[in-house]
């Protein structure tokens, strides 16, 4: 298979936070890439930054308090930290498309879904409206319920006609999740950022939604950032993963690879935390998130990684090849040494 | 019945709302309907199910959080669903509860010392000196530096609020303490320190646990026998080992199949390929017949009809499904 | 044992006033106040005529215009115009607490429980209250005043009796959020007894929106007193309470401009401090009020 385009590249990103208590240095150097035609996934817990990064990149951080002091997004070719906040929209909703976290709060409550989807067909991509088209005047004589409706059974919600007309209070949390995914896919073009959309859901509805994404990405050939704090379901959906702590990129390798044989200590313990099924045992990993106002010096994991070393404490260390197109920042494999 | 600490028979939790023109008419949430279960000394049993299962009211109510609309709670072999006032007191000091979300169960504006101690305000009298030694204990079971004791929530991280809740729970010396989703708010890597605890505390004590999840690799981990529920009403029951081996019930073979695994490994656990189709009722239609049925692959004609029968399929292991007729 | 990694955390009270001092408008606010209430406990100190704040009569030197010696001028009877409008500040300050006392003491508590019981009292309580908060304060004061005598207890009276349903809303709805959080769950599943509950749990969970209500209302209660003052229906001469110094300056205008206009002035200074004071504390908080 030959190489695949690369269509976002971020590397060295640093955003801070300005808070009462001081500022908060949440993203640290955070270098990621997806492929065309790849999900990728991004995989941290809590408080590590991996919304943060979707945020920027969608440039709905509000700025201030948040600053980003160095770095680049490149996408498909513009460094979208470098166009101004019109044209990096422009951009944005040409080729981007995003998926929401929470099902629940994510639809306004008083459009119908044929309203809302309604909207996004015919005004996507417009930078503005005139208040004719603002009071709904133009609406009628045109066919965009019929792509909602088209629309709404690709995501295999059944009766979509029906469904068009409701509300989303009527509407249960993973059917809301199916029109938000609808609703992702109009206008999609080249990258589909999706922020933990089964996370709310219920287990069994969660499969659903899952395979969903699934056969779409098959189907369309999309390309995705999926962000999880969940291994099982990146394992899954991702074909490449990276991991995410306190702001930096610990890891990052080919799905299965990683989770055969993780390197960094991090995602060691994040691996052995997990309870399985096959009755291994599981433990912890001690300590808790770092202050990200005052954050541990040298590496940010240091105060709670198992295998610290002295250099640790003074040093950040790198992202560095390891082979097999993995990376890891660890002083354990920075002198090309193995653990 | 010493082996038995609780049972219960035909328990069920009902909640009503005024629905209709001016409130005529109620409308009935069958939140629990009709359980019947045991709980042994020393075990953890694990109320497993989704959204509208039931579960966590059913370990309310067992409790007599909320009280109990018909049937039967035995509480070592007291009848314990209608007593009220002091007698009901008497019997709660042996029930406690640690809940889902570690925020919302501690008062924000109260010190940790504050939030242990309500329980032994309440039931013990001891002096304020007294009192702070037993707090300072506590902290210590639960693996939290003395110096917490002045401390406000919102200066603790959700495990270390989850640990107070623990602490909280443990004041009274319990028997039996019904843990809610108690690390499902928590990170994985902190869940796994909390479970640690929890079964360290066990041990020591000689709790017995209800635990209610929704997760079941934990469950696989932690529960010596599990129930699994489904808008109110238990599907199955059995030894967790059993119910993962050999799971019956087609809602029990759905849920194991949709645990999101890392390994193939795990995967060889649970062979089966099964996706709902369709979404949970809301409870407050719930379909005649068996409550499944509306997602069930296997439904036959009498499942509409007919709720379905208990069977005793094994060593402890019941189910709730015509198919084993 | 955890390891905690733990930056010195700054004392609440450093980091609280950090926070404050972000917004300079309300430190305008909290010197104004500050000011003003020192200025009415030392007023018998820092008054030039002390005397003059009662019925001292100096008829000579009436209606001078403000001057070295008399500052603000004097009035109709020659009595010193700062001076009155300085005792006035404790007539005023004073009515506001007695009003907010009443009205705090009264509405917190029928809010509190009407919230937590529900049912009947829930229904009794907030009906009676929704039939006060349609009463305008100025139609009862001069109701309550013409049944009652004119004074300053009973304009105090009056004020109190329609600011009560404010506070039993607030504490209402607040009780209706707090009470499905899992520590009342776990105070109830224990057993504490009810009050407890209500004033023990619940009620100190609402002390930041209490606090900016009671801040803004003091403004607005000092001129609801001033109102009934300017109408006549409050204080009486020779009481120097600015609404009433106000009114009795009114017919002077604008020849002595100097009886109405310091005392109006007096009114707006003390109510803007309290809304600057009570908007900083609102955004410290950030809490929204009603």
């Amino acid at each position: 298979m030959g190489v695949r385009n690369t269509i976002l590249n971020i590397e060295g990103l640093k955003v801070h936070f300005d808070t009462l208590d001081g500022t908060s240095r949440v993203l640290d150097g955070v270098e990621l890439s997806v492929r065309e035609g790849e999900v990728v996934g991004l995989v941290g817990e809590t408080g590590c930054g991996k919304s943060i990064t979707a945020k920027t990149i969608l440039r709905s951080l509000p700025m201030p308090p948040g600053r980003i002091i160095e770095g680049e997004i490149l996408f498909l070719g513009d460094n979208l930290l470098e166009l101004s906040r019109e044209e990096g929209h422009q951009v944005m909703s040409k080729k981007m498309s995003y998926i929401p976290q929470d099902p629940m709060t994510s639809l306004n409550p008083v459009f119908s879904v044929g309203e809302e989807m309604g909207d996004l067909i015919r005004w996507h991509g417009r930078r503005r409206l005139g208040p004719l088209e603002l009071m709904g005047l133009r609406r009628r004589h045109d066919n965009s319920i019929a792509k909602a409706v088209e629309l709404l059974d690709r995501v295999k919600i059944p009766a979509p006609r029906e469904i068009i007309g409701r509300y989303p209070v009527e509407l249960s949390g993973g059917m809301r999740q199916r029109v938000l995914i609808a609703m992702a896919l109009i206008g999609y073009s080249s990258l589909l950022i999706a922020d933990e959309p089964t996370t709310a859901l219920d287990v069994t509805i969660q499969k659903g939604i899952l395979e969903l994404i699934e056969e779409k990405v098959k189907e369309e050939e999309l390309s995705v950032l999926y962000i999880t704090h969940n291994l099982g379901v990146a394992r899954r959906l991702c074909d490449r993963i990276y991991v995410m702590y306190a702001g930096t990129i610990a890891e990052t390798a080919k799905t299965q690879d990683l989770l055969d044989n993780p390197k960094h200590p991090y995602t060691s313990g994040l691996i052995s935390s997990i309870p399985k099924l096959t009755g291994d045992e599981f433990k912890g990993i001690d300590g808790r998130i770092p202050d990200y106002i005052d954050p541990p010096s040298g590496c940010r994991f240091h105060p709670r990684c198992p295998e610290v070393m002295e250099i640790c404490e003074q040093e950040k260390p790198e992202l560095v090849k390891v082979g097999g197109g993995r990376l890891v920042a660890c002083h354990l494999f920075s002198t090309g040494g193995e653990s | 019945m010493n082996q038995l600490l609780m049972k219960t028979e035909g328990l069920c939790k009902y909640f009503f709302r005024d629905s209709g023109f001016l409130g005529r008419e109620q409308k009935v949430i069958k939140a629990v309907d009709t359980a019947d279960l045991e709980v042994k000394h020393g075990e953890t049993l694990a109320l497993v199910g989704e959204s509208g299962s039931g579960k966590t009211t059913l370990g309310k109510t067992m409790i007599r959080i909320y009280k109990p609309t018909k049937g039967k709670i035995w509480f070592e072999g007291d009848e314990i669903c209608a007593v009220e006032g002091d007698r009901l007191r008497h019997y709660r000091r042996y029930m406690q509860m640690v809940f889902q979300d570690p925020t919302s169960a501690l008062n924000p504006r109260k010190t940790v010392l504050d939030i242990i101690s309500l329980p032994l305000r309440i039931y013990q009298d001891l002096s304020r000196a007294e009192r702070r030694q037993r707090v300072k204990e506590l902290l210590e079971m639960v693996e939290l530096p003395g110096d917490f004791l002045y401390r406000y929530p919102h200066a603790l991280s959700g495990g270390e609020k989850q640990r107070v809740g623990i602490a909280r729970a443990l004041a009274l010396n319990p028997k039996l303490i019904v843990l809610d989703e108690p690390t499902s708010a928590l990170d994985v890597s902190v869940q796994a320190k909390i479970l640690a605890l929890l079964q360290r505390l066990r041990r020591e004590f000689q709790l017995t646990y209800i635990y209610i999840s929704h997760d079941l690799s934990v469950v696989k981990n932690t529960s010596d026998r599990t129930v699994v529920m489904y808008l109110g009403q238990i599907m199955e029951s059995a030894l967790t080992d059993d119910l993962f081996k050999s799971p019956l019930h087609p809602y029990t073979r759905a849920l194991l199949s949709a645990i999101p695994i890392i390994s193939a490994e795990e995967q060889e656990v649970i062979p089966e390929e099964i996706t709902l189709v369709g979404e949970i009722p809301s409870p407050l239609e719930v379909p005649p017949g068996c409550n499944f049925v509306s997602r069930c692959q296997e439904k036959m004609p009498i499942c509409e009809t007919d709720e379905p029968p208990l069977t005793k399929v094994g060593n402890d292991h019941y189910v709730w499904c015509h198919r084993y007729l | 044992m955890e390891q905690v990694l733990r930056r010195k955390e700054k004392g609440n009270l450093a980091r609280a006033f950090y926070r404050f001092k972000k917004n300079p408008l309300s430190l305008i606010g909290l010197g104004i106040i500050l000011t003003m209430v020192l200025i009415a406990i030392f007023a018998p100190f820092i008054a030039p005529y002390p005397g003059d704040a009662g019925g001292a009569v100096h008829f000579k030197e009436m209606f001078q215009s403000p001057s070295w010696k008399h500052s603000f001028g004097t009035d109709e009877v020659g009595r010193d115009v700062l001076s009155r409008i300085i005792f006035g500040s404790r007539i005023s300050l004073t009515l506001g607490i007695v009003v907010l006392s009443v009205a705090v003491g009264v509405g917190i508590p029928l809010g509190l429980f009407a919230g937590y019981f529900g049912g009947k009292v829930e229904t009794v309580i907030m009906r009676i209250t929704d039939i006060f908060l349609s009463i305008p304060p100025l139609v009862l004061a001069l109701v309550v005043t013409a049944v009652l005598e004119r004074n300053l207890q009973n304009s105090m009276f009056a004020i109190a009796f329609t600011w009560w349903p404010w506070y039993a809303r607030l504490a209402y709805g607040q009780t209706l959020s707090k009470k499905e959080e899992d520590f009342v769950e776990v105070s109830e599943s224990l057993g504490a007894s009810r009050l407890y509950i209500i004033f023990g749990e619940i009620l100190p969970n609402m002390t930041s929106p209490l606090l900016v209500k009671i801040t803004l209302d003091m403004g607005y209660a000092i001129l609801a007193g001033a109102a009934l003052g300017f109408l006549g229906l409050g204080a009486q001469p020779p009481t120097p309470e600015w609404g009433t110094l106000v009114s009795l300056g009114r017919v002077h205008l604008p020849k002595m401009w100097w009886l109405s206009t310091f005392s109006g002035l007096a009114i707006f200074v003390t109510v803007l401090g309290f809304n600057l004071l009570g908007d900083g504390l609102r955004d410290f908080f950030d809490v929204e009020v009603d």
